[in-house]
């Protein structure tokens, strides 16, 4: 039983060396099989780990055979499981898709494959150095597979995100090097259990946490640290764009949230409230403004990260059941919409809203899933993103300056989606050429590429259906005990809450195309970061948050 | 692109004593500075010293790319798989199964020592390849 | 101390080279530079211990930690893969456009939005 945890990390690197060598060595060229018959078979022994983890059994296995506190031990809990279960599943379905697209060479798969055990073994590490080696793992096979087309922005997009990830892990390792001249030891639990003899050194082991915290926060994307996000998820291909989005935000920030909770500062947690209010509402502002389709949803993914992150800043057992039921329900419903998005551009070649105004009419099944992704990150009621967004409201209502930034957010989504849903609905602009040479569009969509939309809205559905019982299962594989309040989902104040922000949403979005309003927004939209900026950016947020700890913080 | 007669010369005579020099360093990685991947740099540093003095089609004709990329990929599959023996032993992966416990008659240091091997063949492999890669473009 | 002096003096002046440089290729070898102080870090902190290197013959008491050593030749590695990766992004970008200054490159690509 023990050793089906390391096969988790082993099984997507074999498969990523088999998907090479097959094609050297024998000649076959079923490298999209391949990957798809191994991400399926970690997916079953993840179905087998399900019933120890459920019970709150912690299953440890000591890599090399050498024992805490000298050698590395791969922990499998609650938390990784989950993180392990979304990594699978989205990975699983965005394989599909590219299957269906049919123009990625074997090398596109020999990175996602990597990627995929990257992710695993950097979410379920216990070890701080191990850590940084999988997170640099997963950025190098990121880089490359953002830059796959070729083109000049993807390039360019990849190069801004490599020296921006870069300098970030750079303050890993001061982070790193910090603990471990405290210490001595490198292994989380082993830190965790020498705090006690720390307590005069306490600032510089905070000062250590926050360079540990900047470091992966580039790959989570908050606010001073999220410049390269919109790029490098809008000009990247269709599925990569869906697991970076879909996952690997996540696991940067469940990284985080390991190192924060074992080492038990109470102090630092509680910037994040202030850090994801403010993320929430930059990504929802500046989504407004755009006009490339892929980057509304991108600017979106900082946004609903900004939810999470606000939520998990208020320590409470119900805000972080709430904030990890929004990482599961962002996953879903952000892929959905990327590989939705990835079926018209796929179809029609172009990528702005204005030219692609009113196509969707023509393939009404993506138009239904695009229907589904678009009410649950808006936050309609028997979806799943009304219930986590009701939770993480909920959870901050002794903060009311974080809550009404929250829902401003919450406004900014409802018009962005109104403005995204042009393609989907109207009447189609008659000027484009490509509309009158093909006709039948319906039949041209791959039949591959239907399953994962469809696997994708099912499991949304199911998890709005059944909140009770999703947040029963979060709260017990995380905290090992059920919630005692009572979740009213379907309250009437939150009910009016959501519909709240779609009055105010939508008159949002009448004022934005008027002239003025379209003014301020191409304002908006041309005011981007360069890259130099971008790093200062970094920089200075790492000097700003700590500054702000040594102004503010205790000395806990 | 063919350097004058001294480079030349020089660069023949001293690339065998680089590469014996970079064995010498991942054979004794276990007990002196060295190991794996400082042997494995080495040893692409001696390739490339030829690279530069001869110019690459000459390389390439002796260490053809696609050995070099056979090499690189089954070193990879072969350190998977002496990790996966482990598992098969009924230890950990990457366990050291040599030790007295479990196979006798085979001293202890031999399994550093073939992952230092399998590494430092890898590694050099790689960066040879990196710079066959680099210097074509340079050309066209 | 004065080692101190020099970790933080690499530390500023490669945070410095990414942020200001025009050229990608400075940019890249700022990269390095920051790389490399934080290795000197390391290594620094593990040298407090004792005084010879670790290798293991009779008669050697004090030796230097060396777990940071073989910690850093990991990060070494690594920065050598994310360095090949950059000069090879930088070489497609250069060939496509005939420039390597960032400015101008995101000049012509917002040109185009």
């Amino acid at each position: 039983m023990n050793n089906l945890v390391i096969l988790l990390v082993i099984i997507p690197f074999l498969a990523s060396f088999l998907t090479l060598f097959e094609k050297y060595a024998f000649g076959i060229e079923k490298a999209p099989q391949t990957a798809i018959v191994a991400t399926s078979c970690c997916l079953v022994l993840l179905l087998f780990l399900f019933p120890p983890v459920f019970k709150g059994k912690t299953i440890e296995y000591f890599l090399g055979g050498w024992k805490e506190p000298v050698g590395i031990t791969i922990y499998m809990d609650g938390l990784s499981w989950i993180a392990s279960f979304i990594g699978i599943v989205i990975g699983l379905v965005s394989l599909f898709f590219s299957w269906g697209e049919k123009k990625y060479e074997h090398k596109f798969y020999f990175f996602f494959l990597i990627l995929l055990g990257g992710m695993e073994g950097a979410i379920m590490t216990g070890d701080i150095f191990n850590m940084f080696v999988f997170f640099e793992i997963v950025s190098i096979a990121s880089y490359i597979l953002i830059a796959y087309s070729k083109k000049t922005k993807s390039l360019m997009a990849s190069f801004n995100y490599l020296l921006i990830s870069s300098l970030g892990m750079g303050f890993f390792l001061l982070g790193i090097a910090l603990l471990y001249q405290q210490t001595g030891i490198f292994s989380l639990r082993g830190i965790a259990g020498l705090k006690n003899q720390l307590i005069p050194n306490t600032r510089i082991l905070n000062i250590a946490i926050i360079s540990l915290v900047v470091g992966i926060g580039v790959k989570a994307a908050f606010f001073p640290l999220h410049t390269w996000l919109p790029d490098a998820h809008a000009f990247a291909p269709h599925p990569v764009s869906s697991i970076l989005s879909g996952v690997m935000i996540k696991i940067s920030f469940l990284a985080i949230w390991r190192i924060i909770r074992i080492l038990d500062t109470p102090s630092l947690q509680h910037i994040f409230i202030w850090i994801g209010a403010f993320t929430a509402l930059l990504g929802a502002i500046f989504a407004i403004a755009q006009s490339d389709c892929k980057k509304i949803l991108a600017y979106h993914s900082i946004s609903q990260m900004g939810f999470i992150i606000a939520g998990f800043g208020v320590a409470t057992s119900f805000s972080l059941v709430a904030s990890l039921y929004h990482i599961l329900n962002h996953s879903l419903f952000k892929s959905l919409l990327f590989l939705s998005v990835g079926v018209v551009i796929y179809l029609t070649g172009k990528r702005k809203i204005d030219e692609l105004a009113g196509f969707g009419n023509k393939i009404p099944f993506v138009k239904v899933t695009f229907l589904v992704g678009a009410l649950s990150i808006c936050g309609v009621p028997p979806f799943n993103g009304y219930a986590s967004k009701t939770l993480i409201s909920t959870s901050l209502k002794d903060y009311p300056l974080a809550y009404f930034l929250i829902f401003i957010a919450s406004v900014g989504t409802f018009t962005s989606f109104i403005k995204l849903s042009r393609i989907f609905r109207g009447k189609i602009n008659q000027e484009n050429t490509f509309y009158k040479e093909q006709k039948n569009f319906k039949e041209k969509i791959p039949k591959k590429m239907i399953f994962p939309l469809f696997t994708l809205s099912a499991l949304c559905i199911i998890t709005g259906l059944y909140p009770e019982t999703t947040t029963g299962l979060i709260s017990r594989l995380i905290l090992n005990e059920k919630i005692k309040t009572d979740l009213h989902f379907y309250s009437l104040s939150n009910f009016t809450g959501s519909l709240f922000s779609l009055i105010f949403g939508l008159s949002f979005y009448l004022l934005i195309i008027t002239q003025k309003g379209s003014k301020v927004m191409n304002f908006l939209r041309k005011t981007r970061p360069t890259l130099n900026s971008s790093l200062l950016l970094v920089v200075a947020g790492f000097l700003l948050i700590v500054v702000f700890y040594l102004l503010t913080g205790k000395a806990t | 692109m063919r350097e004058s007669e001294i480079v030349d010369m020089i660069s023949r005579k001293l690339s065998p004593y680089i590469l014996l020099f970079a064995l010498y360093l991942i054979s004794y990685g276990h007990l002196s500075p060295g190991g794996g991947f400082q042997g494995g740099v080495v040893l692409a540093s001696g390739v490339i010293l030829l690279c530069l003095a001869r110019g690459e089609g000459f390389v390439k004709r002796k260490l053809p790319p696609k050995a070099l990329s056979l090499v690189e990929t089954g070193m990879f599959f072969i350190f998977i798989l002496m990790g996966l023996a482990g598992l098969l032993i009924g230890g950990y992966f990457l366990e050291n199964f040599f030790l007295p416990g479990k196979i006798e008659k085979v001293p202890t240091e031999s399994f550093i020592f073939f992952l230092n091997l399998v590494i430092g063949l890898k590694v050099g492999a790689g960066i040879t390849l990196i710079c066959f890669y680099i210097l074509k473009q340079e050309e066209t | 101390m004065m080692a101190f002096y020099l970790i933080i003096s690499l530390f500023l002046l490669g945070i410095w080279g990414i942020v200001s440089k025009d050229n990608l290729i400075k940019k890249i070898i700022s990269l390095n530079i920051f790389n490399s102080s934080l290795v000197v870090l390391f290594i620094y902190i593990g040298s407090r211990t004792g005084s010879t290197a670790p290798i293991m013959e009779k008669n050697i008491k004090n030796v230097v930690d060396p777990l940071p050593q073989a910690l850093m030749l990991t990060s070494i590695v690594i920065s050598i893969c994310i360095m090949a990766l950059a000069l090879s992004l930088a070489m497609k970008v250069y060939k496509k456009h005939g420039t390597l200054s960032i400015s101008r490159i995101e000049n012509k690509l917002n040109k185009d939005e």
